[in-house]
């Protein structure tokens, strides 16, 4: 039976010990987030799926690292965040255009205007350097504060904002019929 | 405060981020009460973000929980293996170390190849001394 957490310190304690149910309660709690984070930075399935199971693979192994200094949570995004950034700096990846069959392939009930909106956003997105990308996507599309954005990238609030607003601004240039 | 440095503000004031005595310090809904340049720009931030609230969620594979936990186990089956190379390397060298002491023990016991004389020169020079003891050639 897999075990409730209620107490974070419960939690990462039986992660320390290499409890498989605590594995599983923290990947249940957090693999959307962190597979969302990474599917939107490298808009490819293909990618997203190793990038995140590496994410919590580091973490796991690294749990004895973690000394509360921060949320878990917060940990584990900046991991996640660090791991998209290495892995295309590494491999030289670039975003890709998604391409809609994928998606219709993998969702059935997927209507023709998601796919849409999902490939325009994925088109925004990959129209931006990485620096300006990362914040947008923790804001926009996973739903941070400015200082939880702040505290996963280990910058200050003014810089998030500045980021930010940078990359509206790009997408507004780039997109300006659209937007009309 | 110009334009310029409201558009900066704007981006956080339709992220909802500004409030409270903020918002009055920086002037943003009078500004764009004013600036019709402003105001279009902050409808075109909202615009773009309700396009990314639009963005379906990207859905998890159902094999993940288990790809991880398998991979897991595969990395620490991985980060046992250089113990087992460690130590099969610390035999190796032991065991290098004991043939160079028991090839430098036999060196030891060993004569010096100059001084080897084999048993044909012994026989000749065995005969040599008979000649000259008996005057033979000589």
């Amino acid at each position: 039976m897999t075990s409730n957490y209620t107490e974070e310190k419960e939690l990462v304690e039986d992660l320390k010990k290499g409890d498989e149910d605590a594995y599983r309660f923290f990947m249940r709690r957090f693999k959307d987030t962190v597979y969302g984070i990474i599917h939107s930075y490298a808009g490819s399935n293909r990618f997203a799926d190793d990038i995140a199971q590496e994410v919590f693979i580091v973490v796991f192994r690294k749990i004895h690292k973690f000394r509360g200094k921060s949320s878990l949570a917060t940990w584990l995004y900046r991991v996640t965040v660090n791991k998209c950034r290495d892995s295309f700096r590494k491999n030289k990846m670039t975003t890709e255009e998604l391409n809609p069959e994928h998606f219709a392939a993998t969702n059935d009930d997927n209507p023709v205007d998601k796919i849409l909106v999902r490939n325009t956003v994925h088109k925004m997105l990959a129209s931006l350097p990485g620096k300006y990308r990362m914040p947008l996507i923790l804001r926009e599309l996973e739903g941070f504060s400015y200082n939880e954005i702040a505290g996963i990238l280990k910058t200050s609030i003014g810089r998030v904002k500045i980021l930010i607003f940078r990359a509206k601004e790009k997408i507004r240039m780039h997109n300006k019929n659209e937007l009309q | 405060m110009n334009c310029n440095k409201m558009k900066i503000h704007l981006s956080a004031y339709a992220d909802a981020e500004l409030k409270g005595k903020l918002l009055d310090r920086l002037g943003i809904e009078e500004h764009i009460k004013k600036c019709p340049a402003c105001a279009e720009i902050l409808e075109d931030y909202r615009k773009i973000n309700n396009i990314f609230k639009e963005h379906p969620a990207a859905e998890t594979p159902s094999h993940f929980e288990n790809s991880v936990l398998m991979r897991l186990r595969t990395k620490k089956d991985k980060k046992t293996f250089p113990v087992f190379r460690l130590a099969f390397a610390s035999a190796f060298i032991l065991f290098a170390i004991f043939l160079a002491k028991s090839y430098k023990k036999n060196r030891n016991d060993a004569p010096a190849s100059g001084l080897v004389i084999s048993d044909t020169e012994i026989a000749e020079y065995e005969a040599e001394a008979l000649d000259i003891f008996y005057g033979g050639t000589l």
